[in-house]
């Protein structure tokens, strides 16, 4: 049994167990209870990266991507904050 | 003919044409308010409310209007019979004013007006309308004050009075409101076209309880009810069961956070907003009734945007947020700020978390849009080329870019509110604009992007004194913006800027057209929440934000990108870098293999990261 979790990403039982996989190439995240961003490949990249006026945030944010392991399709892109203590956007 | 199979007691047909018919009421209510109201706010933004309540206030029928007004019209009513139908009575005829952010309203320039409708001595229900007036006596013109730090700063608070007492306009209570506002005048005029929105809803629905008996419109209003809490009910059930969440942050000089959980089981909504930030001494606070109503027009965004707007639809959610937060403020919390700031980051968190519950859903993902995370606008006030003192807004946040969807990319320009006729306000007040487009190079990219977003610049122009006065509004950076979903990117943050000192008369008498700024010279800073002066050779820049883009810009389809580059919304350089795709010539000319191989250049570039 299968059902979607987002744009490229599903939750698939297998053996009973939940799964989160990869809906391109199938990949296994991790198990449906647990958080599938800390086992995509992360990337972060000037704020820049992301078009030319993203400039005013530069030396705030970074560009984080979250792509599949395995395939690289982007599964995720957000600003995280370059400094750890200010209270951005989780 | 088709049979409903959820309304009973009601044939189809005649449920059919009178619920039809209860809409349309409430859209004739706003047309009322657009025809008589003669600001900006209500004529051009449509920065109003118009709907029927029940006779215990629960919403029976929205016209086209912002859905948190409203569920928050429907505690005004409330409101209202709690403190009148023991005091003085609800009379027929009656209307009453509220604008109290701490009993229903959302910040005091929203102005709720509330009219009993009786029919033959009984009373059979209400009407509501709400406009946003020009002026409330507030610490800026215009309402929405920075520097408030206490609810006291921000103007008149009414907490319910009868302005028209058995169909006399109370002229003691009338006059006295509008004289504590900068714009007495315009002040009146949005009270007066509050007022025929709700005399022209109670003279239909009387018209209709005497044309079809109130036993069948009450029957009918009841199925109505039943219908949309049956239905929206039905398609929650239909989704996995889950819990998904979100967070915003609200940058106005400090940072205040946003936290939002959304529950879903079996056939209930519940969000909760545990853990948000305690409430700032910044107008920034956003009461309860209006973060409820914010997760309210999320559902009907969503999965409810085609049933009737109406109180079944509330049934089927529950809203936590604890007093004390950002969310639930307490007085004297100030809140004149909080529809650009906490409310913006309530409607985005609220409706984050519902598009990635519908994402999960096969039959509903193709609901699901990136989502716009804040919102920019500017009043201005001063006195105008034909001698008058005048309080108005400067409405381009109706400019800003949506996301991109599943299926689509975002709408370049039209988000929510609607945006001002230049020509109109360059007649009215004393302002040049220098250009109104379209921006480029904002969009978020995605499979689908997100839409550009627009711009304007504006300058002072035959000012008797020589310079206006500005308030600027909206939160800062990155937390005004499209935000990218699944994959897509963000779309370029809002800014509001003001160069001083910049050569435009000088351009203009050389025959140039002042539309490059970087041409223009002079001194630029950015403006955060904050009043300000402008005059001659200033220059007022408002940029608004840029949708985010959907899915993985490798998978969006090179030739969109081509359309994108020959139309100036994406450069050759980021179709490159960003969507890989070669774009090649004097005339932009895909190269397929060399996309091919670039797109495949990139996957291998992010996986060695």
């Amino acid at each position: 049994m299968t059902h979607p979790l987002r744009e490229n990403l599903a939750v698939a039982v297998v053996d009973g167990v939940e799964w989160i996989h990869c809906g391109k190439c199938e990949y296994r995240f991790c198990r449906a209870d647990q958080d599938w961003r800390r086992f995509g490949k992360v990337r972060l990249l000037p704020p820049t990266k992301a078009g030319g006026l993203m400039s005013v945030l530069s030396g705030d944010y970074l560009l984080r991507q979250i792509c599949c392991p395995s395939c690289a399709v982007l599964l995720d892109t957000d600003f995280v904050e370059e400094h750890p203590d200010d209270a951005g956007r989780a | 003919m088709a049979v409903n199979p959820i309304v009973s007691s009601v044939d189809p047909i005649t449920f059919e044409i009178l619920s039809h018919r209860l809409y349309q009421i409430a859209k004739e209510m706003g047309t009322a308010l657009e025809r008589v109201g003669g600001t900006v706010n209500t004529t051009q933004m449509h920065d109003y409310m118009a709907s029927l309540y029940l006779a215990n206030g629960d919403v029976l029928s929205a016209g086209d209007s912002m859905g948190w007004h409203v569920a928050c019209a429907g505690f005004a009513v409330k409101r209202i019979i709690e403190r009148f139908e023991n005091s003085s009575g609800i009379n027929p005829d009656d209307i009453f004013l509220l604008n109290d952010p701490y009993l229903a309203a959302i910040h005091q320039s929203d102005v709720y007006m509330i009219s009993p409708i009786h029919f033959r001595g009984k009373l059979m229900g209400w009407s509501a309308t709400f406009v946003h007036v020009m002026d409330i006596g507030a610490m800026s013109p215009g309402g929405n004050s920075p520097g408030a730090t206490e609810i006291c700063h921000e103007g008149i608070r009414i907490p319910g009075i009868k302005l028209v007492d058995r169909g006399e306009l109370r002229k003691d209570l009338f006059d006295a409101f509008i004289n504590m506002t900068r714009q007495p005048v315009m002040v009146g005029l949005d009270l007066k076209c509050e007022i025929a929105a709700n005399n022209v809803a109670k003279s239909r629905m009387q018209a209709l309880f005497e044309q079809f008996g109130p036993e069948l419109v009450t029957a009918v209003s009841q199925e109505m009810l039943h219908y949309s809490e049956t239905i929206l009910r039905k398609r929650i059930a239909e989704i996995p069961d889950g819990t998904w969440s979100d967070s915003g942050s609200i940058q106005a000089g400090d940072t205040w956070k946003v936290y939002v959980t959304l529950n879903k089981k079996d056939d209930r909504l519940f969000f909760d907003f545990t853990g948000s930030s305690p409430q700032a001494k910044k107008g920034i606070n956003l009461p309860y009734h209006a973060t409820f109503g914010a997760c309210y027009e999320a559902i009907l965004c969503t999965l409810a945007y085609d049933l009737p707007k109406n109180h079944g639809a509330l049934k089927a959610i529950e809203v936590v947020a604890p007093p004390g937060t950002v969310v639930n403020p307490t007085p004297p919390a100030p809140v004149s700020l909080n529809t650009t700031s906490g409310g913006a980051t309530v409607k985005f968190v609220a409706n984050s978390a519902i598009m990635q519950m519908l994402a999960t859903s096969e039959k509903w993902r193709g609901e699901v849009m990136a989502l716009n995370a804040g919102h920019r606008l500017a009043r201005h006030a001063g006195v105008n080329q034909h001698g008058k003192y005048y309080v108005s807004t400067l409405s381009e946040g109706a400019l800003d870019g949506t996301g991109g969807r599943s299926y689509k990319d975002g709408d370049d320009t039209g988000r929510g509110l609607s945006c001002h006729n230049i020509e109109w306000l360059e007649a009215n007040f004393p302002l040049l604009y220098l250009f109104r487009r379209n921006t480029k190079g904002g969009a978020g990219a995605g499979k689908f992007r997100g839409g550009t977003g627009g711009e304007s610049a504006l300058t002072v122009h035959d000012a008797p004194e020589g310079k206006i006065k500005g308030v600027a509004l909206g939160v800062a950076g990155l937390r005004n913006s499209g935000q990218g979903m699944f994959g897509g990117y963000p779309g370029a943050p809002s800014l509001l800027m003001l160069t001083e000192g910049a050569r435009v008369e000088e351009t203009i008498a050389e025959n140039n057209s002042p539309d490059q700024l970087a041409e223009l010279g002079g001194t630029s800073k950015l403006l955060p929440y904050c009043e300000f002066d402008i005059g001659k050779n200033d220059v007022l820049y408002m940029r608004m934000s840029s949708g985010g883009g959907y899915g993985d810009p490798l998978e969006r389809e090179p030739e969109r990108v081509l359309n994108d580059v020959e139309a100036g919304i994406v450069s050759h350089e980021e179709a490159r870098e960003i969507y890989g795709v070669v774009i090649d010539g004097a005339v932009p000319t895909l190269d397929v293999a060399a996309t091919q191989k670039l797109r495949a250049d990139l996957k291998r570039e992010r996986l060695r990261a």
